[in-house]
């Protein structure tokens, strides 16, 4: 085919089929991108052979993270997101003795670079049948940045608000400290039913930022 | 028309897709010059020569209107977006393609297909004592097939090799033997476009028809009255990670570096840590030596 002897609307139909072919390419090399939930956690519970997970939660403003469950497991899946759809990047399918998730994170804010506030929240995802509240008592242990000596410590109590059947999220609760030489723990998370009665209590000897989860 | 700018803007002005007026105002141009040439060659004066060219150029209306029937905006425009849709796309698939060394992978080492897969000796040692000493002493191949997630495992080739130690003439230690187990198992993608994970590689179990099973794990489960520390849970270890792949074919290495037992006529891979349990019978033959 001389290129040259090609009129303008061949040449145009041309170039949309090289389009084409290199969208195509493009897409191919990114392992094609979803556009939804629901296909990014099916496309990742392949890597562990699950044909049909159910999503509980996606939580792209903290973490960039789907979390399904399969025959009474957890599944987390961390994804991307970019011009074409999200890709997974990580996936995680927890034993049947873990029950829930407890993403944790403390953050240091500051407008002025003088002023810190501490930010301290959390959300549990998991299988919550019958819970209908949710606490979450830290302990917060500060330490002297250059000595590391424990200076204070302090516990403050997060009450969980449901979101769904599958989440409790514990809003950020701020105080005006910083985060240097902050660690977290131990922590009890308690669940209770509708009347108030305590149906599960948890101790975590230690609280990381991230997810933490106990067996 | 008093001279030829003026003709040919009043040509230009009527094509409405303006990227190609320079190109056709350039056209008209060559056209017109090699008309003067032409008669000046002949004999005319430059000036009778122009004024001659200029008039058999046409209406300078007409002329234009024909140009821009022949220079339809809609296509223009459609043809200059395919155009630098083409530029664009490919510097993106360039970008995207060199990004990642990772894309060789799919076509430099692509899944064998073959009978034997370790036609020089165990995977494992590529080189060293052991390669060179193995004996392979049995083979087996998987009777059936699964298929999860569109794709399709089975089990193409198994083997035990047997690798005799002598006794040590320093240490004082006495001659043993030791069974190296390979198994390679093939997922056969029904979907090329995909790219499936591998996490479940992690969780496969290899039993043997005695009962005899391991798995990939190998650590801590509990300690017993007397203070031991029990690891297992099948007291045994495998590894299985991919070795070779293209958009068609995996292929996983289940390996063992020290069987307990020997297989009687079968044993299986299988995996059942999450969606439907499946597994693989593989059957064995021994090796004639």
């Amino acid at each position: 085919m001389n290129w040259l002897k090609l009129n303008r609307g061949k040449r145009t139909i041309l170039n949309l089929i090289l389009t084409g072919i290199f969208v195509f390419l493009m897409l191919w090399r990114q392992g094609f991108p979803v556009q939804s939930y629901e296909k990014l956690l099916q496309r990742a519970a392949q890597s562990y052979l699950i044909e049909s997970p159910v999503e509980l939660l996606h939580a792209d403003a903290e973490s960039w993270t789907v979390y399904g469950a399969s025959d009474g497991k957890l599944l987390r899946v961390t994804h991307g997101k970019n011009l074409f759809g999200m890709q997974w990047n990580d996936v995680r399918l927890f034993s049947e003795e873990v029950p829930y998730l407890l993403e944790f994170n403390y953050a240091e804010m500051s407008e002025n670079k003088e002023e810190f506030t501490l930010c301290v929240g959390g959300l549990l995802t998991g299988f919550f049948e019958e819970a209908a509240t949710a606490e979450l008592t830290v302990t917060l242990n500060f330490h002297d940045r250059l000595t590391g000596v424990k200076e204070s410590e302090e516990t403050v109590t997060l009450t969980g608000v449901r979101e769904s059947t599958a989440c409790f999220r514990f809003p950020e609760r701020r105080d005006g400290r910083d985060a240097l030489g902050l660690l977290v723990g131990p922590a009890v998370l308690r669940l209770y039913d509708e009347a108030g009665g305590l149906l599960e209590e948890h101790t975590y000897e230690r609280l990381f930022p991230g997810t933490n989860f106990h067996q | 028309m008093r001279n030829w700018w003026d003709w040919q803007d009043a040509v230009i002005k009527h094509i409405r897709f303006w990227p190609d007026r320079a190109a056709i105002a350039t056209e008209l141009e060559a056209h017109y010059e090699d008309h003067v040439k032409d008669l000046e060659r002949v004999g005319y004066e430059r000036d009778l020569a122009r004024e001659r060219a200029l008039l058999s150029m046409g209406d300078a209306d007409e002329v234009g209107r024909a140009l821009d029937r022949a220079h339809k905006p809609w296509l223009g425009w459609f043809w200059l977006v395919s155009k630098w849709s083409v530029i664009v796309c490919w510097s993106m698939l360039l970008l995207t393609v060199f990004s990642d060394s990772g894309w060789q992978y799919y076509f430099k080492d692509p899944a064998r297909r073959v009978e034997d897969y370790e036609p020089d000796g165990p995977a494992y040692f590529s080189e060293g004592w052991e390669h060179d000493n193995a004996v392979r002493i049995m083979m087996g191949k998987g009777t059936n097939a699964v298929e999860r997630c569109g794709d399709v495992f089975s089990v193409p080739y198994a083997a035990v090799w047997k690798c005799h130690y002598p006794a040590g003439a320093d240490n004082g230690y006495s001659a043993y033997d030791v069974y190296y187990l390979t198994v390679i198992m093939a997922a056969d993608d029904c979907n090329p476009f995909d790219e499936r994970g591998n996490s479940f590689t992690q969780e496969m179990v290899y039993a043997v028809d005695d009962g005899t099973w391991y798995d990939t794990y190998y650590g801590y489960m509990e300690t017993d009255e007397t203070g031991k520390d029990i690891w297992g849970p099948a007291d045994g270890r495998i590894t299985c990670y991919p070795i070779e792949s293209d958009p068609f074919r995996t292929l996983y290495q289940i390996r063992c570096l020290g069987l307990e037992s020997l297989p009687e006529e079968w044993s299986t891979v299988s995996y059942a840590y999450a969606g439907t349990p499946w597994e693989i019978r593989i059957v064995w033959e021994e090796v004639s030596l």
